[in-house]
């Protein structure tokens, strides 16, 4: 009975043993991580009116049942918001990032859209990047107005893009860019307008990219 | 008093502790040991008395996933001699991607005794045994690892209707009987009596997520019941749950006679059915049913119906507003779409039967050879598998068993059990899985390629296991030298 005892554990010291592939040491694990990802997804959606872009209160003059506001706009009138990147684009390889956007503008006055590549630690914006096809047109004319100035708001359109990323705009996004800034332009312009107080400018942007974020796992992280 | 208990607690603990796997070990079927009536209760041990101390007398433990083994997520890179893994640069991660399937089910199974024993009169054998049983599985879409791992494409849909979770805590009250009908048949029956301690379980879903540069679209049903004894859910004015509440437990759970009223409170019933038929001397057919029953849960119910859709088409901004955090944004809109209602109604859970066909073969008295049929009817759907058995019994102290699953790709397992008396002491050890290969890590043996793992052993005091004796009492004019 002892004897087959033995054999039995023996049997079974042998089999683990003979059947032992390989012998691993954690301390041996490379920590080099890389994640390659493709993304599509809407990003920020708004609808502005007059006092939003304008930044100041306007409320006093806004009268409600559709009477108008008059306005003689001589100054440009500009918007920004800033989307900080933190750590979001450090080590991240991107292939390509197309910005997808649509807007729809009642104002009886064109408005420009782009964005600013900014270096934080520069202090300056690096890149520009324009929504418009032609950088010297305004990417969103005056709605069209009726012959008391009003505009026709049937005729107001939803105007669609993309842009893409060239690749220079890409080095500089990934190599120096701490912040995106979002510029909202009136340009100057001359003359009467009439502003109703439904009037408004909606915006949608959606990204659609794809890039590989390398990094390598510490004992810290 | 009461106490605050953070809700991501108590879902962790109720993932960790889940299951619903197949919850025996078969190697066991034929093994000369008295739990083997836990897998037929028509087989009759061949001790005339047996006695299952609390714990130490069986405990099973059970842990397998159908998607990945530590083989798939490290090995060395015979260049660098590194372990890498599949998510280094040198590597693509759709070999990783390829490794789940559809639904992918992580679970964990644990039974461990309370109290057992048997005894036989005559032709008749009684069985009695009280098992605490844990049964935990936590499931998750293959298309989830997609969209973590290689993202998402414009106009894609994922299907995560495989996400569940189905955990349940038990007792188990059975007392069997089993009665030879002559040399050739015995049938067997145990009822169960069952307790519930607490359940987590989720049904009915039917989720998917649209992709795109311009929505994202979530449509979710989703049906979730749960018993979870002193805890008090966050409800809405639905009587739905409330996700931004807090789940509340009463301290006073701990009192005994609280715990008498909760473990009445959710009762349940089975029943294990069972026979062998020996045609002829040499060859013995068996059936079992087991696990035919349910538990009705009464206290600290709660059941939640989610059923909705949520469209994502970006962060709401206001250009004056500078506070914009966009994946807090993300986050707020996603809970406050997640609209739940519930009631408190008493509701069932069945527990997942099983089906055992198979047959052996005497090639002599002292071994024999077969094959089983198990069926496992599991929430997540029906699984059959053909098992190859021997068993040999060289001395009538000792009985080892071994089974082998040929089919079945990842599934081939191969069991080995053993069983030694040693006067009135029975030890025994039996697992269906047992690994082929090991990798030394840290110096510590890992079964490298193994998804599953089962095990089963335990002590029983066993009296009357003498059969030459009982034979020579009862009939000296012949004696045959079986267990």
């Amino acid at each position: 009975m002892k004897i087959s005892r033995i054999l039995t554990f023996l049997a079974i010291v042998i089999m683990i043993v003979s059947c032992v592939k390989d012998e691993f040491n954690f301390d041996d694990l490379s920590k080099e991580v890389r994640l390659e990802r493709e993304i599509a997804m809407p990003l920020i959606k708004g609808e502005l009116v007059f006092e939003d872009i304008n930044n100041e209160s306007w409320d006093s003059l806004i009268i409600t049942g559709g009477d108008t506001i008059k306005l003689y706009l001589i100054d440009e009138i500009e918007q920004t918001d800033t989307l900080p990147l933190g750590e979001l684009i450090e080590n991240l390889d991107l292939e390509y990032i197309n910005l997808h956007h649509s807007f729809t503008n009642m104002f009886p006055v064109g408005v420009d859209v782009h964005l600013y590549l900014h270096d934080s630690i520069a202090g300056q914006n690096i890149d520009t990047i324009y929504l418009s096809q032609n950088h010297n047109e305004i990417l969103l004319p005056p709605a069209e107005v009726d012959e008391d100035g009003l505009v026709i708001e049937e005729l107001v359109q939803l105007r669609e893009g993309v842009v893409e990323f060239d690749d220079e705009a890409l080095d500089n996004l990934m190599e120096r860019t701490t912040h995106i800034v979002f510029i909202i332009n009136v340009p100057p312009t001359s003359g009467l307008v009439k502003i109703l107080d439904h009037y408004l400018l909606s915006l949608k942007l959606g990204i659609e990219g794809k890039g590989a974020y390398t990094t390598t796992l510490d004992s810290n992280n | 008093m009461r106490f605050k208990l953070h809700k991501n607690i108590i879902l962790i603990v109720l993932v960790m502790l889940s299951m619903q796997g197949k919850a025996q070990v078969h190697t066991m079927y034929y093994l000369p040991v008295p739990q083997a009536h836990r897998l037929n209760p028509a087989t009759q041990p061949g001790c005339d008395f047996f006695l299952g101390l609390p714990v130490g007398s069986s405990v099973y433990i059970e842990t397998y996933n159908n998607s990945i083994s530590f083989d798939d997520l490290f090995w060395r890179d015979p260049e660098s001699n590194l372990i890498i893994h599949p998510l280094h640069p040198s590597q693509n991660p759709e070999d990783l991607l390829a490794k789940f399937s559809k639904e992918n089910t992580f679970a964990t199974n644990a039974y461990i005794n309370l109290l057992s024993f048997g005894f036989r009169v005559r032709s008749l054998y009684f069985t009695f045994n009280a098992t605490s049983r844990l049964d935990e599985s936590f499931s998750f879409p293959g298309d989830l690892m997609q969209f973590l791992i290689r993202g998402n494409s414009n106009g894609e849909t994922f299907d995560l209707s495989a996400f569940g979770i189905n955990s349940t805590e038990y007792i188990e009250y059975a007392v069997g009987v089993s009665r030879q009908f002559g040399d050739q048949l015995t049938v067997g029956i145990k009822p169960k009596l069952l307790t519930g301690v607490g359940t987590l379980n989720s049904r009915n879903n039917n989720i998917s997520l649209y992709t795109s540069y311009e929505e994202w679209i979530l449509n979710s049903q989703m049906e979730i019941s749960m018993s979870l004894p002193g805890v008090s859910y966050p409800l809405n004015e639905n009587g739905g749950l409330d996700l931004e509440g807090e789940f509340l437990v009463d301290s006073s759970i701990s009192n005994p006679s609280k715990w008498q009223t909760l473990l009445m409170g959710n009762l349940g019933f089975g029943i294990d059915l069972g026979a062998h038929y020996r045609p002829i001397d040499e060859l013995e057919l068996s059936l079992s049913v087991l696990n035919l029953g349910y538990i009705k849960w009464k206290n600290y119910v709660h059941n939640a119906t989610l059923d909705g859709s949520f469209t994502f088409d970006g962060v709401e901004v206001s250009i004056n507003d500078t506070s914009t955090n966009f994946l807090n944004n993300i986050t707020d809109t996603i809970l406050a779409s997640l609209d739940f209602t519930g009631n408190s109604n008493a509701f069932k859970t069945f527990l997942s039967p099983s089906i055992y066909v198979g047959g052996r073969y005497f090639i002599t008295h002292k071994l024999d050879v077969g094959g089983l049929t198990r069926i496992d009817f599991t929430p997540a759907g029906t699984q059959a598998s053909l098992i190859l058995m021997a068993n040999w019994r060289p001395i009538s102290m000792v009985g080892l068993s071994a089974s082998y699953r040929p089919f079945g790709g990842t599934h081939q397992t191969f069991g080995l059990g053993a069983s030694l008396r040693l006067g009135p002491v029975n030890l025994y050890v039996v697992s269906d899985y047992v690994p082929t290969s090991y990798k030394m890590v840290n110096n510590f043996p890992v079964p490298s390629s193994q998804k599953y793992f089962n095990l089963r052993a335990g002590l029983n005091l066993v009296f009357g296991c003498n059969e030459r004796k009982k034979l020579m009492k009862d009939k000296p004019m012949y004696y045959i030298d079986e267990y």
